[in-house]
């Protein structure tokens, strides 16, 4: 272990290696921060320039690039209310109202600064997991992760501000629009009109792109200008919301947890994490009723879980060669074209990489979150812009964005139908952080309940992790009546 | 005056001789055009591997500029449908997966829009057999296992991602050429899912490439390989029986010859129908030159990108005989046993 470790810090220090890290960096920001350029889209772009490196310097360039993409994904989110990629729309919910009332720069550093922590601790967890990969892999199997992605759902009502009816009908709605393509088992194809685009399913980056940018770009064009510097100048603002992360230290690292875990299964993917993080804050908190009003802890919470889930998701990618999120999926492929094969031999192998690539992924998030906090008072000013300067250039960057995904110019067309469709979400007060969380999970619960009929039967449901993780929702959904009780029961 | 016109004439007949047998020649044809190289997967997949390590080769012997593009979408079929009804230059081709398309076809998929007996077929660039691995967990290690607790009554379960997608078609033949009492369970998301699963003894076992049975069993004990799928051995795992020799009885031979065809088309290179003739040779001999450069295949192999090469012809053959005239109570037997008897 410790000399697998040793030559795991030799291994990084090499000028090769820190090159790659210092290169990958800004790019991996870059693309967060560009609206519509994604983790995926940085690492589908950055892969073939892998080819010529070697092993441990082009991981550690892929690596980087993708682990960095949040942390500069949760800036565009809050000043321009366009999730930078996917994941950092849970981000949104808190972020955006924050910077309506001028405390942008205080957003922005919570953010930040939650990303290193959320992105130290999910190394740490690989860290801790490296040696011990297997058993806990084995663990959550398909009936496990029916029931986590169910735990999403029945969050949905928790995530929504405002009416719970309302929150529910934006959730549902998505996790229709995810019934569009193939059936995930049987593979019949459901509502495609005869259409080729339609037969593969909707894809998310158009999904998320069309629903946060377009409204926010025509509200923008139309008139409305971004929040007024309020309060104290953002680079203030900034390390007020750093040190925030770590007073509320027992969330930032409850939060982390979560997204480590859920980017430890393979099935659910990265996008819920956030949201599954955002909803436990919500749902502990004395005063849930102040998420979605502009709190910071609304901020901190998903953003740490965003980058926690990439230490997780490393987990199954090095011990059985499974992708623990799309992005890994990728990785994958670029582990094979530098010669590794991640599986149960690799770790026995190659133990040294495996370390090599948490530390990478710790110098990484810590490095990050230092430049976009230098970054953050110009950043910030961003808001202060002419609109009429700010929505060409968005536009632009949207429409590449949605063309980047698949050189395909259909979606550019349903990223501008989605655009519409956020419009009229917004015109009538639909959460739409909702309706993309249900979106994600629609077909995992139907996926992984099938799968778990299939192989175990109902029984599935008396599986003990099954159980425990039933026991969690339940806890979670009564937690604020819970809370309620208590307290009254204390004063009496 | 007249004479004149008449050397003008001549010249205009001249240029316009040499313009179109300029065209006709493919060498000046491609000489420093944009030659698209489709690859239906996203970037760092197997094929993308294959299509990117061919690319520089490709240039070099064409003298176009060759561009790899990734169109995925479909399982892999939509930028073959694009192929099959673009332009005939030859200034796009694109790497096939054999395997789903010719399934597909056959069991009439939505996504297919295209008739692999139409396109214009290249080369081969690899056709890897298939290999039966079984979970450590179900207590079997041998073919024969299998066969005896079938007929005992028991349930063979096979892990796959869907239908037809290649893990569950291949279990399906072994199932019905040797009348095993199986059962499918698919929706995961990729074969390295099903071999979790089958890791964890949630399915009795599943199918997959030689290159992914390899990577799969080296080395651990949760996973052995039984059979590989057809008459011969595979390169990689040559301690691996054929399922003939396995077997003490294989029933229903057919099954096992009908899938080793699909498996013959492989990895291949396709370009639109109806392009000239002199196109396709051109770049039929490029290949061929490629394909068979042992550089190159000591360069691929490094790679962990084996190359088996069969000319453009040869695999279009095969996709008639495959695909050719199949009868129509067959057809429905094969619709069968890959989309409905196992489910």
């Amino acid at each position: 272990m410790w000399d697998s470790m040793l030559s795991a810090f030799g291994a990084v220090a090499q000028p090769g290696v820190i090159w790659a890290v210092a290169s990958a960096l800004p790019v991996g920001l870059l693309f967060g921060l560009l609206p519509g350029l994604s983790g995926l889209t940085a690492l589908a772009v950055l892969i073939p320039f892998v080819y010529g490196m070697d092993g441990l310097q082009g991981l550690a360039f892929l690596l980087t690039a993708h682990a960095v993409v949040y942390t500069g994904g949760s800036v565009t989110a809050i000043l321009l209310g366009i999730p930078g990629s996917p994941p950092n729309a849970a981000t949104i919910i808190d972020g955006v109202p924050m910077r309506n009332k001028g405390l942008a720069g205080m957003a922005v550093g919570a953010a930040v600064t939650a990303s290193a922590v959320g992105g130290l601790i999910g190394a740490a967890v690989l860290f801790v997991l490296l040696p011990v990969l297997r058993p806990v892999v084995m663990a959550f199997g398909p009936a496990e992760t029916f029931v986590l992605a169910m735990m999403g759902l029945t969050f949905l009502a928790a995530v929504g501000t405002g009416s719970p009816a309302k929150g529910l009908f934006a959730g549902a709605f998505g996790i229709f629009l995810s019934f569009i393509g193939y059936e995930p088992v049987t593979g019949v194809p459901r509502y495609w009109f005869g259409s080729e685009y339609l037969l593969d399913g909707l894809r998310i980056i158009p999904i998320a792109l069309g629903i946060f940018a377009i409204p926010e770009l025509l509200a923008l064009a139309a008139g409305r200008s971004l929040a007024r510097q309020q309060g104290p100048l953002p680079g203030k603002q900034m390390w007020e919301g750093a040190r925030a992360v770590f007073r509320h230290f027992g969330l930032s690292a409850r939060s982390a947890g979560i997204g480590a875990v859920i980017g430890i299964i393979p099935g659910v993917g990265g996008e819920t994490a956030p949201f599954v993080a955002y909803a436990a804050a919500k749902q502990g908190d004395r005063e849930p009723e102040r998420f979605g009003t502009g709190v910071v802890e609304g901020v901190i919470a998903p953003e740490s879980a965003n980058n926690a889930k990439e230490g997780g998701a490393l987990v199954p990618t090095l011990a059985f060669g499974v992708p623990g999120s799309a992005g890994m999926a990728l990785l994958l492929g670029a582990f094979l074209v530098l010669g590794l094969q991640p599986g149960p031999e690799f770790l026995r192998l190659h133990l040294d990489i495996g370390m090599a690539l948490v530390l990478v992924l710790a110098v990484a998030n810590l490095f990050a979150a230092a430049i976009m906090l230098l970054l953050t008072p110009a950043l910030a000013r961003v808001v202060t812009l002419p609109p009429a300067l700010l929505v060409p250039v968005l536009m632009a960057l949207v429409t590449l964005g949605a063309y980047s995904v698949a050189n395909d110019m259909r979606d550019v067309v349903a990223t501008f139908a989605f655009g519409a469709l956020g419009v009229a979400f917004v015109h009538f007060g639909l959460n739409r952080a909702t309706f993309l969380l249900g979106f994600v999970l629609g077909p995992l619960v139907e996926r992984y309940l099938t799968i778990s009929l299939n192989i175990f039967g109902p029984s599935f449901l008396l599986r003990p992790i099954v159980l425990v993780l039933i026991a969690l929702t339940v806890l979670g959904l009564a937690a604020p009546r819970l809370r309620r009780a208590w307290r009254r029961r204390a004063r009496a | 005056m007249s004479r004149l016109i008449s050397a003008l004439a001549a010249l205009a007949v001249a240029a316009g001789l040499s313009a179109a047998t300029a065209q006709d020649d493919p060498t000046v044809f491609y000489q420093g055009k944009n030659l698209i190289f489709v690859v239906p997967y996203g970037p760092g997949g197997g094929f993308d591997q294959y299509a990117r390590m061919l690319a520089p080769h490709l240039d070099e012997k064409t003298g176009a500029t060759v561009v790899v593009e990734n169109r995925p979408g479909g399982g892999g079929m939509t930028a073959i449908n694009q192929i099959a009804s673009g332009e005939a230059d030859g200034l796009t081709i694109a790497i096939l997966n054999g395997v789903p398309a010719a399934l597909g076809q056959i069991t009439e998929a939505p996504a297919i829009r295209f008739d692999l007996a139409d396109l214009t077929y290249l080369a081969r660039v690899n056709a890897e057999p298939w290999v039966l691995l079984v979970s450590a967990q179900s207590g079997y290690d041998s073919l024969e296992d299998l066969v005896q607790a079938s007929e005992q009554g028991e349930e063979l379960t096979f892990g796959g991602t869907g239908r037809a997608d290649g893990p569950t078609d291949a279990a399906a033949v072994v199932c019905a050429a040797l009348e095993l009492n199986c059962r499918m369970v698919v929706g995961f998301q990729g074969s390295s899912e099903v071999s979790l699963a089958a890791i964890r003894g949630d399915v009795t076992g599943f199918a997959v490439t030689d290159r992914s049975a390899r990577d799969y069993s080296t080395g651990s004990e949760d996973l052995v390989p039984v059979a590989v799928i057809g008459r011969q051995r595979s390169a990689l795992l040559p301690d691996v029986p054929t399922i003939f020799e396995a077997a003490d009885e294989v029933k229903n031979p057919f099954w096992i010859e009908f899938r080793g065809g699909i498996v013959d088309v492989g990895r291949a290179i396709v370009t639109a129908p109806g392009v000239p003739e002199e196109r396709v040779e051109f770049l039929r001999q490029a290949f061929e030159q490629i394909l068979t450069d042992p550089e190159v295949v000591a360069e691929a192999e490094a790679k962990g990108l084996p190359i088996s090469y069969a000319p453009g012809s040869e695999v279009a053959q095969t996709v008639k005989d495959v695909l050719g005239e199949i009868p129509e109570d067959r057809l429905t037997d094969i619709r069968d046993v890959l989309l409905n008897r196992y489910f």
